[in-house]
């Protein structure tokens, strides 16, 4: 906050100042106490469609998908493929997974106490692929 | 008790560009904004 500047919350709507104090919190942080989380960037999810496909049995399909993520439009082909192959829910049951690992070690790394809280997701997700096998 | 942070909103910030911020256990008395 600027010098002079009015930090009285009077006129703001009580809703709104246990969010306004916690953003003046961050802005004023010099210590370290709060950090960005990590990114899309920090993920590589280019890589992690990789091993997804190794881990496929048909030979056929694999070959279909490494395909798909060659060039241009990488990830819309790859899902693509996936959703003709009834297999977008194993990918995104496998990507969440790569997330999970992904995030627990960021979470390690910078000190920053976690709950798995993701055994709905992945419970919504496996039921998503059972109906659509059905 | 400190709030800590839900893996669902890291896996989240994975997918998106948030502009989240995450509290760590150095500094102080934590929050958690996700």
């Amino acid at each position: 906050m600027e010098e002079g500047e009015d930090d009285d919350l009077s006129d703001v709507p009580e809703w709104q100042t246990h969010e306004i104090e916690t953003a003046r919190a961050i802005v004023d942080d010099r210590s370290g106490r709060f950090i960005d989380p990590p990114d899309k960037f920090d993920f590589h999810e280019y890589r992690h469609m990789e091993e997804f496909i190794d881990t496929i049995h048909n030979a056929n399909v694999a070959q279909q998908l490494a395909r798909a993520i060659r060039g241009c439009g990488a990830f819309r082909y790859f899902k693509d493929t996936l959703a003709q192959h009834d297999l977008l829910d194993d990918w995104y049951l496998y990507r969440m997974e790569a997330m999970k690992q992904f995030a627990i070690e960021w979470a390690e790394d910078n000190d920053v106490p976690y709950k798995d809280d993701l055994q709905e997701r992945a419970k919504a997700i496996r039921k998503n692929a059972e109906r659509q096998k059905r | 008790m400190d709030p800590i942070a839900k893996l669902s909103d890291l896996v989240d910030s994975l997918k998106f560009n948030t502009m989240t911020i995450m509290p760590t256990l150095t500094g102080g008395p934590r929050k958690s904004l996700l």
